[in-house]
């Protein structure tokens, strides 16, 4: 491999190859015509750190201490429901979701999307079906 | 590079720097993954609905990045099939192909308030439309974005090869109908 800094009395900006690349795609890309309301990437990041940090709300004493023992009590029931009937896990959640990441070009239907093609009223009539002893 | 990557995402998993970590990374994303994802589904109120479940998805999963890619690729990769989702998941409900889907997300295109383009740039985004979905994503990957094939080929997972066979044929079938 060729040293291109053997007696090279040229230097360059800091982080330059760094910032080549992007700049190199951003000149080379082609205008799309789409465009975006105004002010819409402002109003985007606000968005998106909504919905994942929602305010947190202050809270009375009193509502304090009744949802700590409700935690605590809740706590106490998920454990015993757990000890009690653990199911046999198949796929872990990192599995599910590097399946997801790979499952790019899958053209299986997800159990959303089999659910979405599925009538109302058919719902209705395997949940009557089903009720009936 | 990889050295200032894998501090920046150690930050976002650790939790008493996720937050602010995660601020930084919406603030540098959120256009790029955006594009990406709007010329994917043409529509600006479904690109704004996907763009806001990836950042989700980012989110709820940062934890599973183990630095195999950078971290640029994975989100591209999940915008990508979060996109992707979307259209399979709006086309079956509609009893559409997903190709029919977009074809008709195109033709309305003209009349969008947010397409600026004149009625060669209608054309050249129906003409787009009816691509096969891959040869679809690695051309407005390439043209439009103008990105290398070593890096649509790290999102994509797939080879470079393919990739440029792929887009050859998109060239070729758009060049052919322009001409036409």
């Amino acid at each position: 491999m060729t040293d291109f800094n053997k007696n090279n009395p040229f230097k360059i900006p800091k982080k330059y190859f760094q910032e080549l690349e992007y700049l190199i795609t951003e000149n080379t890309s082609v205008k799309n015509n789409l465009s975006t309301p105004k002010d819409y990437f402002n109003s985007l990041e606000e968005e998106i750190l909504k919905e994942i940090y929602p305010e947190k709300k202050s809270l009375s004493n009193v509502k304090k201490i009744t949802i700590s023992i409700t935690s605590i009590a809740a706590s106490f029931l998920i454990l015993f429901v757990f000890n009690t009937f653990e199911a046999p896990k198949t796929t872990t959640e990192d599995q599910a979701f590097n399946d997801y990441l790979e499952s790019y070009y899958l053209e299986d239907l997800d159990s959303y999307e089999m659910l979405s093609m599925i009538e109302d009223s058919e719902i209705e009539k395997i949940v009557n079906t089903s009720l009936i002893p | 590079m990889e050295i200032q990557q894998s501090l920046f995402v150690n930050s976002l998993k650790e939790p008493e720097t996720r937050e602010e970590a995660f601020k930084r990374l919406v603030s540098e994303y959120k256009e790029r993954l955006y594009w990406h994802i709007r010329k994917l589904v043409l529509d600006h109120d479904d690109a704004n609905d996907i763009v806001q479940n990836t950042f989700v998805k980012i989110h709820l999963n940062i934890e599973k990045f183990k630095g195999n890619s950078s971290l640029y690729t994975w989100m591209y990769r999940i915008a990508t099939n979060e996109a992707i989702n979307f259209i399979n998941s709006k086309s079956s409900k509609m009893g559409l192909q997903n190709q029919e889907w977009i074809e008709a997300k195109a033709d309305k295109l003209i009349a969008d308030p947010y397409f600026d383009g004149d009625e060669v740039a209608f054309f050249l985004q129906k003409e787009v439309a009816k691509l096969p979905e891959k040869q679809r994503i690695v051309f407005n990957m390439k043209y439009f974005d103008g990105m290398t094939y070593q890096v649509i080929s790290e999102i994509l997972d797939t080879s470079i090869g393919s990739l440029k066979a792929s887009y050859h044929h998109a060239v070729k079938k758009i060049k052919t109908k322009l001409n036409d």
